[in-house]
């Protein structure tokens, strides 16, 4: 057991009914201290993942390890260590955000002042007297937050935390969840179906789709297959002698009768062909480096 | 581990602050004292003989436990029960405490003691609600004097104790219904058909196999079939034993907790 990785699950699979198969085989890793970003596309399996590390659905195959230990034989004990936020907010709509935080501090048996500090955290100190069930749907997150966080869990798993928040509200809870990685080595798991909402936030990336993990790894090795992607698009009067005159080590095999793909290549030897070219009477009609964004990496990934 | 369950205890007992079940519990406990107090300051040309007759306690309770066993006590046990699972449905928050690091088994406990203390607090204050609807009409009419009738705490103890038990089996089948049932109306539903069918089947001879009649029965002293006095309490006994392992077993086995 690699004990380097805070959360790891071992070929977790699961199905609801006999033959449709939920989950297959995942092998999820977050690193100790990681923001670990699981992306995956509405019905790709993200939140049975998650409801399966945390109990709530009753494994069928497979193996879960916290910090090292599994979870199966030591429930009680890292639950202690885990704070989550699974789907929507789960609040007593009718007591106030210090008696929902109160709620679960009599269970966690943390001091009483974590109230008052997660409060000051999420900027819910002043709610008072106004009942959960009157807040805004930004409100409720901020305090399901909270009370993930009420106990100072070791890891965060968070389900979708951002659905139905606005901008601003996405750009606050990503700041929070920064501060909190970097000043209490806090490990995240976060799940969005958004690449463009997460890809600001997350060191480590998991990619699955129809219950398979496609891609997992650091945002620099995505980066790098972004890297990878990378390509120069000419197009010319006479393609085919272009491809003749340009040294074949750029030259693509995607490339077609229309336009020309060549590799990724400093802009002094795209200068050089394109001189090249013209001095031989091809005209170039168009010449551009293209990278492909994270989110045709994610969408190609996951085949949408 | 019993420090563990109180802490189980308070955190549940805090969910249900403000929650319509507690409301209910208050309301429900001290209506019908309330209108028997009513009834009593407008019939003040009565209050003189009943508060100087030494039967004025028993014809209190009979006359309050009259409505309250019948009807007023199922009835509220399968609101009240059905209300306070209910708030975890509602508010989406199984998820929640499922994640929490407590045994289920705690859980099921912590929230069924709840209820318990519910039903406790719900017996004690109709008691506190007759003894007031006693004595208070005392303070209103300067020559009424103050009931002559000794307080007949034992009395009163083993027939509140009779009641609690003949309640036991619709608490215990009313949690099972409504820890099982997402959508509210079911367990509210299935517990008033059950109640329903127990008052039709109040005077039949196997009318106590319906449980929810248990109180209706004590509280008439009918005689049904073979079982008579303490086995009606037997029955009862058996039934909520029953009740609560399969609500448990049903709980705990639960393929999804959230």
């Amino acid at each position: 057991m690699n004990t380097t990785f805070q959360l790891e699950t071992r070929n977790l699979s699961h199905r609801f009914a006999a033959n449709e198969e939920i989950l297959s085989q995942i092998n999820l890793q977050v690193p100790n201290a990681s923001i670990y970003g699981f992306l995956g596309p509405n019905g790709a399996g993200k939140t049975t993942t998650l409801k399966l590390i945390l109990g709530l659905i009753a494994k069928q195959q497979g193996e879960i390890f916290i910090g090292g230990k599994s979870f199966n034989a030591h429930r009680i004990e890292l639950l202690h260590q885990i704070g989550s936020l699974i789907e929507t907010p789960s609040l007593y709509s009718q007591l106030t955000a210090y008696e929902n935080l109160a709620v679960w501090q009599k269970i966690y048996q943390c001091p009483k002042k974590r109230i008052d500090e997660v409060l000051a955290l999420v900027r819910l100190s002043d709610t008072g007297k106004k009942k959960a069930g009157q807040f805004s749907l930004g409100m409720k997150q901020r305090l399901s937050i909270a009370i993930a966080l009420l106990h100072n869990p070791r890891i965060l798993i968070l389900d979708e935390p951002t659905n139905g928040l606005d901008p601003n509200g996405i750009l606050e809870m990503r700041e929070l969840l920064k501060q909190l990685n970097q000043e209490k080595q806090l490990t995240i798991l976060i799940s969005s179906h958004l690449l463009a909402e997460i890809e600001k936030l997350v060191t480590h990336i998991g990619i699955i789709n129809k219950g398979n993990l496609l891609f997992q790894g650091t945002l620099h090795e995505l980066l790098q297959k972004q890297e990878q992607t990378a390509h120069v698009v000419l197009a010319t009067t006479n393609n085919q002698h272009a491809a003749t005159l340009i040294d074949p080590k750029w030259i693509l095999p995607t490339s077609d009768e229309k336009k020309l793909l060549l590799r990724e290549m400093p802009h002094e030897e795209i200068a050089a062909i394109n001189k090249k070219l013209v001095q031989n009477g091809i005209d170039v009609y168009e010449i551009h480096s293209e990278k492909t964004d994270l989110e045709t990496i994610f969408m190609n990934l996951t085949g949408n | 581990m019993l420090r563990l369950f109180l802490h189980s205890f308070q955190s549940e007992w805090l969910k249900k602050k403000r929650s319509a079940a507690s409301w209910l519990t208050l309301a429900g406990a001290l209506l019908i004292p309330a209108i028997m107090l009513a009834a009593r300051i407008i019939e003040s040309d009565q209050l003189y003989a009943d508060n100087t007759s030494p039967k004025l306690w028993k014809m209190l309770f009979r006359d309050c436990w009259q409505g309250m066993a019948v009807f007023m006590l199922p009835m509220g046990i399968i609101l009240v029960t059905s209300l306070v699972a209910q708030l975890e449905y509602r508010n989406n928050t199984w998820k929640q405490t499922h994640t929490t690091p407590q045994p289920l088994t705690f859980v099921f406990l912590a929230k069924f003691a709840v209820v318990l203390v519910m039903l406790v607090q719900f017996f004690i204050l109709f008691n506190i609600g007759i003894f007031v609807a006693g004595m208070l009409p005392a303070l209103f009419f300067p020559d009424i004097p103050f009931p002559y009738a000794a307080y007949p705490i034992k009395a009163i103890l083993r027939e509140n104790t009779s009641f609690f038990i003949a309640a036991l089996p619709i608490l215990g089948l009313q949690y099972l219904f409504s820890l099982q049932f997402k959508n509210f109306l079911i367990p509210l539903g299935l517990g008033i058909g059950l109640f329903v069918a127990s008052m039709i089947a109040l005077s039949w001879k196997y009318g106590f196999l319906i449980p929810y009649a248990h109180g209706a029965h004590h509280f008439s002293g009918y005689s049904y079939g073979q079982v008579v006095g303490k086995e009606m309490y037997l029955y009862s006994l058996i039934y909520f034993a029953i009740f609560m392992l399969a609500s448990y077993f049903m709980y705990i086995y639960r393929k999804s907790k959230g």
